[in-house]
């Protein structure tokens, strides 16, 4: 998979090439706007990473200007941790998901992945599968082994983005952002209390675990 | 620029000179009209008594005995010579012979006509006219009164716009004065205030004219710019303080792993427990940033309206799970609709760091009550519970940035949670008030009445 990586600073452009690279994925880098706009028009790429800050032309408008062109390339946008509303601004120009730095790779490669999927994934299926679990979406039923599983709404939702990104590591921030709305971290543990009881509920009377732990990055449901 | 220069090029100064030269211009159209009239209704009056004289010269003539008709005319000719108000100009001829007057004998011209006396070279205003063929009189008036009534009056009229225009340029350049006299106490107060003597002030009084206002409201601006300083400096010194201790829980972290870590996971761990010691700090900061954010006031752009009830809903669903897990009652009371003019994410938060706190400072099984509603048609929100609550002289430093109360030092926790609500608080526009829940603390939001009718 191509990524185009647009980003000035050396340092963090480093990192997210060595981290994605190591992940099997083909990263080019650009140093500005420009750069970047010309290159996503000549190449084929999977994902575009673009910094906020650029020199010159910055991200917000280079997004903006790619997505006028009718670009739909997904974006992931970067930012260094100052805005409130730079996630809103982010999303209005067009971008798909917004990371603050300073981020862990994990992170990163989490919400890559995520974007990725979710921009692969053709139709609108009604029914989500992973492994023996099943979820219909139209009825809000899961069931596991054909047995039904009684869940609350919230839990319904944060299994449902789970089951989503199948296969794939969610983060706790993913979490907060994507079932509960949130554009802060509360900071306590409200992701593992509820995950807990989501898992107590899935798992009741089998051996085998659906939700997995991914320590320190994540959760993951087994696809 | 010469104190002098200055003076001139005030707009005062302008001013005055021009409300001066217009006064000036006003009186002298005022002066010409005056001067015009005055001088034609004078000359009116002299003709109307220039008739009257000519017409009882006349009667004296017609009327007259045969033989005596020139001598009745030449006697009341000589009468009014005998008075001693000797404007009076008269002539009486026969032919080319004057019988009375007192003008020599010319040629008969009649009509009203002006003529100067050689000898005098005094004009004289009259009409001439034929009594009878042959007899001529002429009645006039010597002009030379009128001549020196003006000429005084015009003096006396030049006098009073000299003086008036003086006057002006006086009362312009001391206008001009204390303008620049007040102006320059304010150049010297900025100038004072650049050079760092945050504490100068522009006087002002407290009922003065609009400078004085102005000085307050210029006062009242630099008295805000030193209280947001002296914040700033503030934060600066603790941000300073309170990283110091992570940073170096860090580097001790580190210089551990160096001298005792041997095998690989011990590395490992010992580098995760650095991560996440960063993590903390790196918390401290994004806290720090939303709250600066907050208080900088950009997200009132984007207030819509939130309903209370549907926040401390939302609230629950977060929680519920989180309080269970942590053994304490939590109770949601959501009434109806509350309607405010709000950020629903940052009303959360702050939600979110109340109940937060209430977790962190209470033991188990204290009951936890968050509710919503109208008190005296404000809406309110309320964060309570039964906990050890704060002690009254500590519940205004609490919500000082990093202030955290002696017995909860040793517990995990930024010190910011309190600095956030404030400033979510603030932006809104509302009311922050921490009592007495007996037992316990009961922290409530009071929203501005305003706020709910959007």
């Amino acid at each position: 998979m191509d990524i185009l990586l647009v980003e000035d600073d050396p340092e963090t452009a480093l990192y997210v090439t060595e981290g994605l690279q190591k992940l099997g994925q083909a990263v080019h880098w650009a140093t500005t706007g420009k750069d970047g706009i010309c290159q996503a028009r000549a190449g084929h790429y999977a994902l575009m990473i673009v910094d906020r800050m650029l020199p010159g032309m910055d991200g917000l408008s280079m997004v903006r200007m790619l997505r006028a062109e009718s670009c739909d390339t997904p974006v992931l946008m970067l930012t260094t941790m100052s805005g409130l509303d730079d996630r809103v601004d982010g999303l209005n120009a067009g971008a798909d998901d917004y990371l603050t730095k300073p981020f862990a790779m994990s992170e990163l490669a989490a919400r890559v992945n995520a974007i990725v999927r979710r921009t692969s994934r053709n139709g609108t299926s009604t029914r989500l599968k992973a492994g023996s679990l099943e979820m219909d979406l139209l009825e809000r039923t899961v069931s596991r082994e054909g047995r039904q599983v009684e869940l609350q709404p919230q839990e319904f939702k944060l299994l449902e983005y789970l089951m989503q990104n199948a296969g794939r590591t969610i983060t706790r921030m993913m979490l907060l952002e994507n079932v509960w709305n949130l554009d802060f971290d509360p900071g306590t543990n409200i992701v593992e209390s509820h995950m807990s009881r989501l898992r107590s509920k899935i798992d009741r009377g089998h051996s085998t675990e659906m939700i997995h732990t991914v320590r320190g990055h994540g959760y993951v449901v087994s696809p | 620029m010469s104190y002098p220069r200055r003076l001139f090029r005030t707009d005062s100064f302008r001013h005055a000179i021009l409300y001066g030269g217009l006064f000036g211009l006003s009186m002298a159209v005022l002066i010409g009209i005056t001067y015009v009239m005055l001088n034609q209704s004078f000359k009116a009056n002299l003709m109307r008594e220039i008739d009257d004289d000519l017409t009882s010269m006349r009667t004296a003539y017609l009327t007259a005995k045969p033989g005596k008709a020139l001598h009745e005319a030449a006697e009341i000719v000589e009468d009014r010579l005998l008075a001693p108000d000797a404007d009076d100009v008269f002539l009486l001829q026969r032919g080319r012979v004057r019988v009375a007057g007192n003008l020599p004998s010319m040629a008969p011209r009649l009509g009203v006509f002006a003529m100067t006396v050689p000898a005098s070279r005094h004009t004289i205003l009259g009409r001439g006219a034929q009594l009878a063929p042959g007899v001529y009189a002429f009645v006039g008036r010597d002009l030379q009164q009128l001549k020196d009534t003006e000429t005084r009056l015009l003096r006396a009229f030049g006098v009073v716009l000299l003086v008036s225009l003086v006057l002006a340029s006086l009362f312009a350049l001391l206008l001009s004065r204390s303008f620049v006299r007040r102006i320059d106490t304010v150049t010297q107060t900025c100038r004072g205030i650049m050079a760092g003597q945050m504490s100068r002030r522009i006087p002002a009084a407290e009922h003065g004219d609009e400078f004085n206002r102005l000085g307050l409201a210029i006062n009242e601006m630099l008295d805000r710019i030193q209280a947001l300083m002296e914040s700033l400096r503030q934060v600066s010194t603790d941000i300073a303080h309170d990283m110091r201790t992570p940073l170096t829980h860090l580097r001790h972290r580190l210089d551990r792993i160096r001298g005792e870590a041997q095998t690989q996971d011990e590395y490992a761990a010992a580098v995760d427990g650095a991560t996440a010691e960063c993590d903390k700090l790196l918390a401290i900061f994004t806290a720090l940033l939303r709250i600066a954010q907050i208080e900088a006031g950009a997200r009132r752009s984007e207030f819509r309206a939130v309903d209370l009830a549907h926040v401390i809903k939302s609230a629950h669903d977060i929680y519920a799970p989180v309080m269970e897990d942590a053994v304490r009652d939590f109770k949601v009371e959501a009434g109806a609709a509350v309607a405010v003019c709000g950020d629903e994410q940052l009303l959360l938060q702050l939600v979110s760091n109340l109940l937060n706190n209430a977790i962190a400072h209470t033991p188990d099984r204290t009951d936890i009550a968050v509710m919503s509603g109208m008190e005296n048609g404000r809406p309110v929100l309320i964060v309570a519970d039964r906990g050890p609550g704060i002690p009254v002289p500590d519940r205004t430093k609490v919500i000082r940035r990093f202030y955290r109360l002696e017995q909860s030092r040793t517990q995990p926790g930024s010190g910011l949670g309190l600095a956030l609500v404030a400033a979510v608080v603030e932006l809104h526009g509302a009311e922050l008030e921490l009592l007495d829940n007996n037992p316990g603390l009961r922290v409530v939001v009071r929203f501005p009445v305003s706020s709910a009718s959007v």
